[in-house]
């Protein structure tokens, strides 16, 4: 059983290096059903990320997080966020985010880059 | 040894990362339930040029709502969660009404025939429960091993840190108390196992888990207020190019530059990648050239899917009302469960009979209905006038479904989770059962999600 799981995964991955990759925008398209980048923008299942980078985690006004999130201590930053899409379950247990990353490893520092960049000050 | 995750980051970092193509290119899907309409969604919106062959004359898949009985009651998907981002989020998009569902009337418990009132089952003579499980009302006896239940948090479901749940539910259940009958009143209506015995316990946790997660974001579930299937025709409306329906696919040929897909008329469709959706047992009865691989054929052969027969009835007048009996019932009858809601205007009322797993095997074939309708009066005899049988759905006998959703038996998430959804060359499987994160509607739309970004990178 074990084996043929590993085959599995050897055989996604060769896929995964034969193809080409997503830029970070494309890869949002795993995170845009939930949650919107733009300033503003209503919160949808998940909170809006405009702006997220260096504020504590379950702090943003009109959206109710889980308990495990709130009591997370988090400050969101390139480290925590990619810890956060590719390993969501084991950084915040019982967090209510039903996510598993479809991205390949390449493609989550440029997901979280793409992330980051939305921030008011980079928008002047 | 190299976990998955390392194995993949390792090939990622001997990848030559190609500049993605502007140019929009041809892509084919196979199905028009969500699965393939999220997947559309999202390669269209990315320029690609996408068509949809759905076999059947109406999109929606196992999303069935019945337009033609008064009340349009659901036969397939109902209840969407409240963390059902994609859906909820479908929906906003489209303009397409959602509603917090009037509740169901109160049910009670009938035991080989004996029918119990709720407040009445901890004491009845005809509860067959022993010890601390008395008290536990049927329909929730999986209660206490949810409330430690080792998959709520944690790695996921198929990662295999849960290998050791990978065991009958039956043998799970044992270690922990559930004698003979507790056992057979958890079959009796389980919803993801025809048999109890070939239940893979991870499967039972995995969905408990998801439950518990959805119930502690305290915010209620909802549906379509005008029908289910509104969802999925909105989102082929969307689409630059309507599904063609009534487009069967039979055989799906891999060529050098691309795919092409034989329909049962003999038509032809062609284009540079596929995303197949086809729930397992409707995917058995496609040609693949080259074929499949072992490990994916294996599995195609292996996964079953969950029977579920439902009996849509239009009651005209509440019969229940006379006795004082409860409308609904949950039942370790042939008949399972019964859900009765009002119609607006409080006169007419929807009632479904719900049959799971093995139980459906009496409801087979063109007799189906009048067998059903039978057992229906015999337990309700005051019904007799006063409801008909408007419509029977038989899940497992739908040639384009073949069941209501796909099960795990003893072992099976480890052994053929990820070879269902091998990805070939420009081949790449979605469909709920090749989602990962969330049930139903929701991993409808997530694994299609996922295939969308795999046809983006390969077409990159
Ligand atoms: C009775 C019942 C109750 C349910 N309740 C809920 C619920 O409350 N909440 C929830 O979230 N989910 C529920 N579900 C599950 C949910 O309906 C499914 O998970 C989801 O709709 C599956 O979507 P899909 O796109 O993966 O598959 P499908 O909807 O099955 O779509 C596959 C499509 O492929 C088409 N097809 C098949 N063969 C071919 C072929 N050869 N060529 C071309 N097209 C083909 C089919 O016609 C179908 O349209 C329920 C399902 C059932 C049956």
């Amino acid at each position: 059983m074990k084996a043929r799981r590993f085959l599995g995964a050897l055989l996604l991955a060769a896929v995964g290096a034969q193809a080409g990759e997503l830029d970070g925008e494309q890869a949002f398209a795993a995170c845009a059903a939930c949650h919107s980048l733009a300033p503003g923008a209503p919160h949808k299942v998940g909170p809006n990320l405009y702006g997220v980078a260096g504020r504590r985690a379950a702090t943003q006004p009109g959206y109710r997080y889980s308990p495990a999130l709130e009591a997370s201590g988090l400050t969101w930053n390139r480290g925590t966020l990619t810890t956060w899409i590719v390993a969501t379950e084991a950084l915040v247990p019982g967090n209510w985010m039903l996510f598993h990353s479809p991205l390949a490893p390449a493609e989550v520092p440029r997901l979280v880059d793409y992330i980051l960049s939305r921030q008011p000050e980079a928008d002047g | 040894m190299l976990n998955r995750r390392q194995l993949l980051a390792a090939a990622a970092a001997g990848a030559l990362a190609r500049p993605l193509a502007a140019a929009p290119r041809e892509v084919l899907v196979l199905g028009a339930g969500l699965a393939g309409l999220a997947a559309a969604s999202l390669l269209a919106a990315q320029g690609h040029r996408v068509t949809v062959l759905e076999g059947r004359r109406r999109v929606g898949g196992r999303v069935l709502t019945l337009d033609a009985v008064p009340g349009h009651p659901e036969a397939g998907a109902n209840v969407i969660g409240p963390n059902y981002g994609r859906v909820l989020d479908a929906a906003t998009r489209l303009r397409v009404p959602l509603r917090v569902p009037p509740a169901n009337l109160d049910s009670g418990y009938a035991i080989d025939g004996h029918k119990i009132p709720a407040d009445a089952w901890a004491d009845s003579p005809f509860n067959p429960l022993a010890g601390r499980l008395r008290a536990v009302p049927p329909a929730r006896l999986l209660g206490p091993v949810l409330r430690d239940n080792p998959v709520a948090a944690g790695p996921d479901w198929c990662s295999g840190a849960h290998d050791a749940l990978e065991v009958a539910a039956t043998d799970y259940l044992g270690q922990r108390g559930y004698d003979a009958a507790a056992l057979a009143l958890v079959d009796a209506n389980n919803s993801y196992g025809n048999r109890l015995a070939d239940t893979s316990m991870l499967s039972l946790l995995r969905v408990g888990a998801n439950f518990g997660r959805a119930v502690a974001m305290g915010q209620p579930v909802r549906e379509v207020a005008a029908g289910n299937m509104r969802l999925p025709e909105a989102l082929a409306a969307s689409l630059p190019v309507p599904p063609v329906l009534g487009a069967r696919a039979v055989a799906v040929r891999g060529r050098r530059d691309g795919v092409e897909v034989t329909l049962a008329d003999g038509r032809h469709f062609s284009a540079e990648a596929l995303v197949c959706t086809l729930p397992v047992p409707a995917l058995r009865g496609l040609r693949f050239e080259p074929a499949l691989p072992a490990a994916q054929r294996e599995a195609l052969v292996a996964i079953a899917y969950h029977k579920v027969v439902q009996g849509h009835f239009l009651v005209r007048e509440p019969y229940w009302a006379d006795s004082g009996e409860p409308a609904g019932w949950w039942t370790n009858g042939p008949l399972g469960r019964l859900f009765v809601r009002p119609l607006p205007g409080g006169e007419r009322y929807n009632l479904t009979v719900w049959v799971n797993g093995d139980s459906c095997d009496r409801y087979r074939g063109p007799e189906a209905a009048e067998l059903l309708a039978d057992d229906f009066f015999r337990f309700n005899p005051a019904a007799r006038g006063r409801a008909e049988l408007r419509q029977v759905v038989r899940w497992a006998e739908e040639p384009l479904t073949g069941g209501s959703w796909a099960l795990w038996g003893p072992g099976q998430v480890g052994r053929y989770f990820e070879a269902l959804q091998l990805p070939g060359d420009r081949l790449f499987f979605a469909g709920e059962h090749t989602a990962r994160a969330n049930p139903g509607m929701e991993g409808a739309m997530e694994s299609g999600e996922r295939a969308a970004l795999e046809v983006m990178r390969r077409l990159a």
